[in-house]
């Protein structure tokens, strides 16, 4: 009988005002309202804003080391976040750090989504035979953890930045190929897409006008998801020894080489940890509350 | 059939209201009031969003609690269901008073077989034993008419055609020997061909068991097939309530004139169906005065200022200014309109 | 009112009133059940199974028959929305789906089709004026001719377009959606309108205001219907003609009068008693069939009806009826209106 509680009676909304209410303004709107979203995307805009005005917000050189000044607490005069294991300043080295790790933990997905739309798209509009090929062919990445996958890349790859992003990238391909062929075999069997089909329109244009909008919306929300574990993922690689090379500041990559110092000054330690936390965190959060807010329909 | 004076209804609904809260609250049910006797059958007639399930699942208490606002009094059995804690509501549940949806897929759980469940109520209600269950469940199975009751008993609700499955809900729904029946349109998702059989069989039932049933639909000619009595309801209000017979050939609320018009019937062809023009009003905006004014072409004044109550007169009841006259020959209503 | 800026003209009536727009001869359309690698071959949907229709031009064809029976598989191979396996389908003289025969584009523009799901069948993101313009524009039209026409079509509809033309879907009633969609497939100018249960899950009020619609629409455009429903009052009311389906086939067809006042099959018989009565004083007192519509999955030869059929005789099972005629334009597939069947209740073809 529980099932039944749930289904509650819908009482359809009929003759509203006679303004015109555009979609993604509903969206925005129940967005602005939701405070948490609000603040996560703040809070990343922040960041991001940081690390692209590094070299004008920040005095302090995060190459430069001095071996006097290693491993300086927070709190020290000159280097307020302290400094690392070669006593360079962690105010600095985590505002440049971040742009390597944002980039590293945006990028492959950015790649991704858009391959990855493309081909789902294709796949759950082509349907049948077509479908079922492209769909076990990429089932072949799913049979490995990714975190696995994107090592076992990047070892064969080599080290480097551009090889940990291409390494992520590919293991993202897979998961959003998956969203977005599910989102459009769903969209497809609905009576628009006939109706659409019945106009004469040409496959392309049917995906261009009728089948895009409706699901590249669920598609973006999972990638935005995916920018966390994007970024774990990568800081995991460069404190393998696998993505960035020192002496770049990047936050896996200083959690790595910090390491040894978790005893010494465990703070400065935890501090690009923090940042990875914070970053993905937001990013999840922000996910969810456009998950939500896109919802909301009819 | 209508309440004698002497034993007092089995449900007495009065001035019941329920609104729905959220930013903007809904009114789905504003002042309700109706019996139904012992052995009788209610028709719950209206357009989609009139109240009518609504309606029906506040006598059960269906609707969830932390958005839902009652008003009003619901008597059953001598019981106020209202003022129940969620103890007795469950005691009451299936007990006293059982319900048939339009979709039995929900009232069953996928993953028990269809006898197990029905058996499983007898059980808990009765306290007999577990083989002694099974036999009275595959008995009511037979009951319903569901062919091979024995071997179906042990089938699951996928693997049931809609008209069985639909067989195996009234089964559930008298397995605890409820003295009344909520039905919420049962048979709509059915095929006419099975429809007519359904409605047959609760008819058969309800006959046999001396059950009381409350019956909600859209569909005219369903309400006729299994009423004694029909209330038709409109903006969560009932507008006019009596015998079936008496509703269909003479109806008094302009709206109940418009919906039977404005339903295709046989021999209509070639003339113009008469229909309500405009469409119902928003729930969470009802005007001051009768909430059919606006698609009303007998509306006066005073039909905007306040809402017409319910005038009873000898078992009929209806809730207009502007009541139609009973139809002295054809074409009265017409004779009223000039 | 004139409906008429329209940029796209109306296709000429090639053959004359005299040929029918819609010829369609065996349509056949079976869905192999299991598409996995290990249990091909367990059989199939046979959802239609050899049907001919004829369609002539300005009338309204209705088709009844419970779910399951291949009327909306019907509606959908007609629009080549799937393929049928075989068949052949004449639209006004030119074949459809051969060589040389009608381009896709060009029968499309001429038949439309108007689903039940007036949500579904709207694209949710897109405005109604601009659903209602994309066909034209698919055909050549420019933009603001066919966002200018989809307003007349909105007025001519009952929707006033300042009000409405803005509007998103879900900030609709059934009923103006249902009406949207009427509009869409006018857009086209076309020549038939296939109706799949398009007013079935309206309310009675409503459903009326659309049917009278449909009717105006009809007379003035020069319309033709193919109207598919399970209420068999709505189809007794639009049609000229009806036709009944049982699991994929055609068991009896014939004009709308005739075939209420006088079924032969005994399975149209079934269908219109089940129809609810709208007397108290005369209520339905027998179920006319027992027993679900049966599933269109490898039936059995011969009749198909004969499991539930009151009257099925041991020859039912050897025989699969031809359809006959027994009147003007009255045909049935059943072995009870051939005497020379072998059945023994069987009477002559013009003995009633």
């Amino acid at each position: 009988m529980s099932d039944i509680l749930a289904q509650t009676t819908t009482v359809p909304a009929l003759d509203l005002k006679p303004r015109s209410n555009n979609y993604w303004i509903g969206v925005l709107r129940r967005i602005s309202r939701d405070r948490l979203t609000v603040i996560c995307a703040t809070v990343l805009l922040a960041l991001i804003l940081i690390a692209l005005l590094a070299p004008w917000l920040i005095p302090a050189d995060p190459y430069k080391t001095s071996m006097i000044r290693r491993l300086l607490p927070v709190g020290s005069p000159g280097h307020f976040l302290g400094t690392d294991e070669l006593g360079r300043d962690m105010i600095a080295r985590l505002a440049y750090g971040g742009r390597m790790s944002l980039l590293i933990g945006v990028m492959p997905v950015l790649i991704a989504f858009v391959i990855g739309s493309a081909v789902g798209i294709f796949a759950g509009f082509a349907g049948g035979r077509i479908n079922m090929a492209i769909m076990r062919l990429l089932d072949v990445f799913y049979a490995f953890p990714s975190v696995l996958l994107a090592v076992a890349i990047s070892g064969a790859l080599g080290q480097g930045t551009t090889n940990s992003v291409l390494a992520l990238t590919l293991i993202f391909i897979p998961q959003l190929t998956r969203i977005a062929e599910s989102a459009t075999t769903q969209v497809r069997t609905l009576e628009y897409v006939d109706a659409a089909r019945m106009s004469g329109a040409s496959s392309l244009t049917i995906i261009r006008v009728h089948i895009l909008g409706n699901v590249l919306g669920p598609i973006f929300v999972y990638a935005t998801g995916l920018v966390s574990v994007s970024m774990i993922l990568a800081s995991g690689l460069s404190f393998l020894g696998l993505g960035v090379k020192p002496p770049e500041p990047e936050w896996g990559l200083m959690l790595n080489t910090l390491r040894s110092a978790i005893y010494l000054n465990p703070l400065v330690a935890a501090l690009p940890g923090a940042m990875i936390f914070i970053t993905s965190m937001c990013f999840n959060l922000m996910a969810d509350g456009i998950r939500s807010a896109m919802e909301v329909n009819e | 059939m209508n309440d004698s004076p002497i034993s007092p209804p089995l449900v007495s609904v009065t001035d019941l209201t329920v609104t729905f809260g959220g930013r903007r609250p809904v009114h789905a049910v504003n002042g309700v009031s109706f019996t139904v006797g012992t052995g009788e059958v209610l028709g719950l007639l209206g357009e989609s969003g009139c109240g009518k399930s609504v309606t029906l699942r506040s006598l059960i208490r269906l609707h969830p609690p932390k958005r839902t606002t009652y008003g009003g009094r619901i008597q059953i059995d001598g019981q106020d269901i209202l003022a129940m804690s969620e103890d007795q509501l469950s005691r009451y549940r299936g007990s006293v008073t059982s319900m048939v949806f339009q979709e039995p897929l929900l009232a069953f759980d996928p993953v028990y077989t269809v006898g197990k469940q029905i058996a499983e109520a007898i059980r808990r209600h009765t306290g007999i034993d577990a083989s002694a269950a099974r036999t009275e469940a595959i008995r009511l199975l037979d009951r319903v008419q569901i062919p091979q009751a024995a071997e179906r008993f042990q089938a699951y609700p996928h693997e049931m055609s809609g008209g069985m499955r639909q067989r195996a809900m009234i089964a559930l729904a008298l397995s605890c020997r409820p003295k009344l029946l909520l039905a919420d349109e049962p048979t709509t998702a059915l095929d006419a061909t099975v429809q007519i059989q359904i409605l047959l069989l609760l008819r058969e039932l309800q006959r046999e068991m001396g059950l009381s049933i409350i019956f909600v639909t859209h569909d005219i000619g369903v309400a006729v097939e299994i009423s004694d009595r029909v209330a038709v309801m409109y903006a969560g209000r009932i507008i006019e309530q009596g015998p079936i017979a008496e509703i269909i050939s003479a109806p008094a609320h302009p709206y109940t004139q418009g919906l039977l018009s404005s339903t295709v019937t046989q021999g209509m062809r070639g003339t113009r169906l008469e229909a309500i023009p405009g469409a119902p009003p928003d729930l969470a905006a009802l005007p001051p005065g009768c909430a059919f004014a606006a698609r009303c072409r007998y509306a006066g004044a005073d039909c905007v200022e306040s809402v017409p109550d319910t005038g009873a007169d000898a078992g009929r009841e209806v809730a207009c200014f502007h009541p139609l006259p009973p139809p002295l020959h054809e074409g009265a209503a017409d004779a009223h309109a000039r | 009112m004139t409906t008429d800026t329209r940029p796209l003209s109306v296709a000429e009536d090639r053959g004359g009133p005299a040929q029918p727009i819609l010829l369609v001869k065996g349509l056949r359309k079976h869905f192999p059940l299991g598409s996995g690698f290990f249990n091909r071959n367990r059989g199939a949907v046979h959802a239609v199974d050899g049907i001919d229709i004829t369609v002539p031009k300005r009338t309204t064809l209705g088709i009844v028959g419970e779910s399951g029976c291949g009327k909306s598989t019907t509606a959908r191979l007609l629009a080549r929305l799937i393929e049928p396996d075989s068949g052949e389908v004449i639209f006004d003289g030119e074949g459809v789906g051969i060589p040389n025969g009608m381009p896709l584009k060009e029968l499309r523009r001429n038949l439309q089709l108007v689903f039940q799901d007036s949500f579904a069948s709207l694209n949710p993101r897109m405005t109604i004026e601009r659903a209602i313009a994309f066909g034209p524009t698919v055909h050549g039209v420019g933009m603001r001719d066919a966002i200018e026409r989809s307003r007349s079509l909105l007025d001519r509809v009952g929707l006033d377009p300042t009000r409405f033309g803005g509007r998103y879907p879900h900030e609709l009633s059934g009923g103006q959606r249902q009406r949207v969609n009427i509009a869409r497939a006018l857009a086209f100018n076309p020549r038939l309108i296939i109706l799949d249960e398009s007013v079935s899950a309206l309310d009675k009020s409503v459903q009326a205001q659309v049917l009278n619609l449909l009717m105006d629409l009809k007379e003035e455009l020069n319309l033709t219907y193919l109207f598919i429903s399970h209420d068999l009052n709505v189809v007794q009311y639009i049609s000229d003609a009806v036709m009944v389906m049982y699991l994929g086939q055609v068991v009896e067809v014939g004009p709308v009068e005739e075939v209420y006042r006088h079924p032969r099959h005994p399975y149209t018989k079934a269908l219109l008693s089940a129809v609810p009565s709208l007397d108290p004083h005369r209520r339905t007192e027998r179920t006319p069939l027992s027993g679900d519509p049966p599933n269109p999955i490898n039936p059995p030869p011969g009749c198909r009806f004969r499991d539930r059929c009151p009257q099925a005789h041991a020859v039912c099972a050897g025989i699969a009826p031809e359809r006959i005629t027994v009147g003007p334009g009255h045909e049935v597939a059943c072995l009870l209106a051939d005497a020379a069947s072998g059945h023994p209740d069987a009477t002559g073809r013009n003995d009633r």
